[in-house]
């Protein structure tokens, strides 16, 4: 380690910064606070083996698991047509993508209650950052982890496809893929948004968990996440309906299994309808989050 | 001398009703080492995070160079650095790292901060530890990158809220010794809220001293005790066969006629006498009492504390377990009934 012996190593740089002429502005300012931010996020998330190791696990148990679980479901007589003519491997594998963000999207906004409860916060905010910022970084961060898990999901149910009747093929291929992970990111932030709004109206890391899960698993089974929307009983039939996790995941099946996979609807349709909730309801949750946000740190 | 902080008539209501500041006023000059002493709840830490323009206030004007807090935030922000009680670095980063983001949310050259990071880490002496987890640190490391963070742009006016509360002497006495380097060698005008009288006693040139939300008395710690009238001085005497209250009333007449002696009286059968220069005083004390054939059996000499002064002023010694108002958030309904919830900040 080398030691700084000059008397006063830097005055000049530090005078300009104190005048605030050095201090970049608009858009490129917030720009290079998001990616500190986001950076931080990352290095974060790389020291924690215990974090990386479950997020990357727990949906491969869930593909592992259910996957056997209802695999003679999609083959019984009369079911293969509800489930799109693929393998429940292949049905589940959008699903597994999304419990990974319903489960893994309460972290954004315990992770903000970490920070102001640790006085993080408080130092960044004496810092003439950007507040923005520190939202943008954590979502970004956030973002990053659920779309590594995602595509671990499709790979790993690609290989384990192999050893499925029928095995597994994507039908748009690759785009079709980006495609549907797109669509899952836009859900992802719908819900990380959500979530920070919850964990700011709630101060509280329990209670962000408690409201999270309530929320979740009544999302993930009134929608044809688990089975296709035929097979479910008539009211929870109703509610899919208007279930945006329903949305989702047509858009998701049909771009990533085919046109087959939702019936009653074209396959164009079906992605537009997704596309046009999910920008709507994630233009709501964001600027819900955004605002909160401003004023916790105003 | 220049002012770095002037605040006139500054209060602060919160939503509840609570009133934490009642309109108070005061100066920091360039170079000063300032404390605001006052115990939990007094209306510290309201005060500091109205002046780091984390708050704002409900009247009355808050300048800090000369600027306005609430006009000038980002201004004053590139200025000030700031350490609180809650370590605010990141447990999963190491030293170095957490220097680095630091100076990065203030944008400064790649170089520079790489130097300045060094030259922090000497100073406060995490060198050998850089390379590691701050969560891995004690509590008095902790503490130190705290500060050193704080200090990454080279800030002009360093703001401390309650800043060695939870170390232990050895480890208070070290950050003392940093805070006072930074004052004496770097001229860094320092405003620190503390409620440990040694604390403010050792470090501070000037002192405020806060209560319920007003500054009842401003000077230097010095200046402070000596408004007491000088050492205390506590004297029983040998019994010598006669009457002791009829000793002791002698003992008070040729005290009460000594010059440098301010107050004499009688206190559950000692007689206590006030005097400036307290050790000075002891040997002419203790002629005149032989002198006038009173042996002296115990004395004891002891010095006006802060404490002191604040039962001078407010008539209660200074408590540490008076409630603290949760500044930041209040929580919501729901984060009641559950009982979850942020702890206090104090």
């Amino acid at each position: 380690m080398t030691t700084v012996t000059e008397p006063d190593p830097v005055p000049h740089e530090i005078a300009s910064l104190v005048t605030n002429e050095a201090l970049p502005r608009g858009a490129a300012k917030l720009a290079s606070e998001t990616y500190v931010l986001y950076v931080r996020q990352l290095k974060r998330l790389s020291r924690q083996a215990t974090v990386i190791f479950f997020s990357l696990v727990q949906p491969l148990i869930w593909l592992v698991l259910f996957g056997q679980m209802f695999g003679r479901i999609a083959r019984l007589p009369g079911a293969a047509a509800s489930f799109g003519n693929v393998s429940y491997l292949q049905f589940f594998i959008p699903t597994v993508i999304l419990q990974s963000i319903l489960f893994g999207s309460g972290q954004s906004g315990v992770a903000i209650i970490t920070d102001i409860d640790s006085g993080f916060l408080d130092k960044l905010l004496t810092t003439p950052i950007n507040r923005l910022a520190i939202l943008a970084g954590r979502l970004l961060g956030d973002l990053t982890r659920i779309t590594v898990q995602m595509v671990l999901v499709v790979i790993i149910g690609y290989i384990f496809g192999f050893w499925q009747d029928p095995q597994i093929s994507f039908h748009y291929g690759i785009p079709g893929i980006l495609a549907a992970l797109l669509i899952a990111m836009m859900f992802a932030i719908t819900l990380m948004a959500l979530n920070v709004y919850i964990a700011l109206w709630t101060r509280s890391t329990e209670a962000t968990f408690i409201v999270s899960n309530f929320l979740t698993l009544p999302l993930l089974f009134t929608s044809s996440a688990q089975l296709p929307i035929e097979l479910l009983p008539g009211w929870m039939q109703a509610i899919a309906h208007v279930n945006p996790v329903t949305y989702t995941i047509d858009a998701m099946r049909v771009l990533l299994n085919g046109p087959d996979s939702v019936h009653g609807k074209s396959a164009g349709l079906v992605v537009v309808e997704a596309l046009g909730i999910l920008i709507g309801l994630g233009s709501v949750t964001l600027a819900l989050a955004t605002s909160r946000f401003r004023s916790a740190v105003s | 001398m220049n002012r770095v902080i002037e605040v006139a008539e500054l209060r602060k209501v919160y939503a509840d009703g609570i009133e934490a500041l009642r309109g108070i006023s005061f100066d920091v000059n360039e170079g000063e080492f300032f404390g605001f002493l006052g115990p939990n709840g007094a209306g510290k830490s309201t005060t500091i995070k109205i002046l780091i323009t984390l708050l704002g206030a409900t009247s009355g004007s808050a300048r800090v160079f000369g600027r306005d807090v609430a006009k000038h935030a980002d201004l004053i922000r590139s200025l000030i650095g700031y350490a609180a009680q809650d370590v605010g670095v990141d447990d999963v980063l190491t030293g170095r790292e957490n220097l680095i983001l630091q100076g990065q949310l203030y944008h400064m050259d790649k170089a520079v901060l790489r130097r300045r990071t060094a030259e922090l880490l000497e100073l406060m002496d995490l060198t050998a530890d850089a390379e590691r987890p701050a969560g891995s640190y004690s509590g008095g490391m902790r503490k130190r990158l705290d500060l050193a963070t704080g200090l990454i742009h080279r800030p002009q006016l360093l703001f401390l809220d309650e800043p060695t509360t939870g170390l232990d002497p050895q480890n208070r006495a070290g950050i003392w010794a940093h805070l006072e380097e930074l004052n004496k060698r770097d001229g860094l005008t320092i405003f620190l809220t503390t409620h440990y009288l040694e604390e403010a006693d050792r470090l501070c040139h000037r002192l405020a001293i806060i209560d319920h939300g007003s500054i009842i008395a401003n000077a230097s710690p010095q200046a402070l005790k000596a408004e007491l009238g000088g050492d205390v001085i506590s004297l029983t005497f040998r019994d010598d066969g006669s009457d002791a209250d009829a000793r002791r009333a002698r003992a008070t007449g040729v005290l009460g006629a000594l010059p440098f002696i301010s107050s004499v009286k009688q206190d559950d059968g000692r007689v206590v006498l006030t005097a400036q220069h307290g050790g000075q005083s002891l040997p002419p004390i203790l002629r005149a009492l032989g002198d006038a054939g009173i042996d002296v059996a115990d004395l004891t000499l002891t010095s006006p504390t802060l404490d002191d002064v604040f039962l001078k002023y407010t008539g209660e010694r200074i408590r540490e377990d008076a409630p603290v108002h949760n500044w930041r958030n209040t929580q919501s309904p729901i984060s009641r009934v559950m009982g979850g919830g942020r702890p206090k900040r104090r």
